[in-house]
């Protein structure tokens, strides 16, 4: 079961409530009302979990160096790692334009939904 | 649509080539690593032999001029999307305005030399005796007949299933189809017409020896360099029918392996034949990377061909499943 940002979004305009946060495996969703709309709470540093279960990579098979080393400069969007499930590669995306951060799984671990995978820092500033 | 903003030559566009004409003396053209191909077509969603464009020399950047989803697979070029990169074997979808940039391969352990963009629906190119690959030598079939060159546009099918979010990849075949001789690159090859002409020596060379690709190698054929191969007594033969993968051996000894562009007769006699299953691997091999012949007998040769049809098999179960759910989602 998937729970999407603008599921949650309607529940909370319906409400009558302010602002709503729901952490579980995988997701973390943090919405609050501004005027008519509801909007993002940004964080200052996210944890990027993993989707589902699969192979943590950081490097690509083809590749001796990582997608995006601790420290990189990445964009919003880009793939910083990769989750294989037999020959498919799943993306781990940048949520914002940041600096990669530091990996909390090893390379080729096997892990579940909602581990840890790794630190993301967006720019401050960014939505 | 896409428009080619390098003046590169050598870009074709193709499928997996034009089977059945080769009697009628046209050649069978068609994507020189049909692997990648085919990956990049099921990553899409596409009919596995969808046409694609085959780039061989880098730099190679393009312009999408309307949204739309593609794939690139084969050689890892370091591509960027308006400067975001992508990883190797991967799809995604590109916005309108967009700038597709392929740099140099990579070189070192699993290097390649072509890469393969396949777009969603296929390139819409009209079908020419059966296929959509550029005939050169015929000077038709594939995008007028002819390379790519810049300010090219080139319209894809109607769209296929949405790509998820960020896209996805698979793995590279060399990977999971991987195969090696003394750490070289292998190749399974059948004795062919002539084989028993070879002295004993030159036989067993044509197993043991590394082969260096030289230079002179290109879609139509590989020269290779290495122990000169020596027959019992000169061999004279008239032309005859011949077929990509083909092993020849001309006067002084060098082999050529016939490829995808190679013309439908010759008369230099045969030592061997590169199994169909294998003739992806020699497409991606550098020029300058040595490879070793691998013998095989006629059922390995099937064996191989029914592997790649399981890998095959299994990315495109995954691939539907994985883009299935996401939709879902």
């Amino acid at each position: 079961m998937t729970v999407t940002r603008d599921a949650v979004a309607a529940v909370l305009a319906s409400s009558p409530l302010n602002e709503l946060e729901l952490r579980g495996p995988g997701v973390h969703l943090h919405l609050r009302r501004s005027g008519d709309a509801i909007v993002d709470v940004a964080a200052s540093a996210d944890v990027i979990t993993a989707p589902g279960v699969g192979q943590f990579l950081l490097r690509h098979p083809l590749q001796d160096s990582p997608l995006a080393s601790a420290g990189t400069r990445v964009v919003a969007g880009q793939v910083i790692a990769l989750l294989q499930v037999g020959p498919l590669l799943r993306p781990m995306l940048a949520p914002a334009a940041g600096v990669a951060g530091a990996p909390l799984a090893a390379e080729a671990s096997l892990v579940g939904y909602g581990t840890a995978l790794l630190c993301f820092h967006p720019d401050a500033g960014e939505p | 649509m896409i428009e080619i903003l390098s003046d590169t030559a050598l870009a074709t566009v193709q499928d997996l080539g034009r089977a059945g004409s080769l009697g009628a003396g046209v050649g069978c053209a068609g994507a020189m690593d049909d692997l990648a191909l085919i990956a990049g077509n099921l990553l899409l969603g596409n009919a596995q032999g969808d046409a694609a464009i085959e780039v061989q020399v880098f730099p190679f950047q393009l312009r999408f001029e309307t949204r739309l989803s593609f794939a690139l697979t084969g050689a890892d070029c370091g591509a960027t999307l308006d400067g975001m990169p992508l990883p190797p074997w991967w799809a995604c979808t590109a916005e309108a305005g967009q700038v597709l940039r392929l740099g140099p391969p990579r070189r070192g352990a699993l290097q390649a030399s072509r890469a393969y963009l396949c777009l969603a629906g296929g390139v819409d190119v009209p079908m020419m005796l059966g296929s959509r690959s550029t005939q050169l030598r015929g000077a038709f079939g594939g995008f007028n007949g002819r390379a790519l060159r810049r300010g090219d546009r080139i319209a894809a099918g109607p769209a296929t299933a949405p790509l998820p979010a960020g896209g996805f990849g698979l793995e590279p075949a060399a990977i999971g189809l991987a195969l090696e001789c003394d750490r070289v690159p292998a190749l399974r090859v059948l004795p062919a017409a002539e084989y028993d002409r070879y002295t004993a020596t030159s036989q067993d060379n044509l197993w043991r020896a590394p082969w260096r690709i030289t230079p002179q190698s290109d879609r139509y054929g590989y020269r290779l360099a290495g122990p000169a191969l020596e027959p019992l007594a000169p061999i004279e033969l008239r032309s005859h029918g011949i077929v990509p993968g083909v092993i020849q051996v001309p006067h002084g000894g060098q082999p050529i392996v016939q490829m995808r562009d190679a013309q439908p007769s010759g008369g230099y006699p045969k030592i061997g034949t590169i199994i169909d299953a294998d003739l992806w691997r020699l497409g991606q091999a550098p020029i300058g990377s040595r490879v070793r012949f691998v013998r095989c007998s006629w059922d390995e040769a099937i064996a191989a061909a029914e592997e790649n049809q399981r890998w095959i098999a299994r990315a495109a179960r995954l691939a539907d499943l994985y883009r299935q759910h996401r939709a879902a989602a």
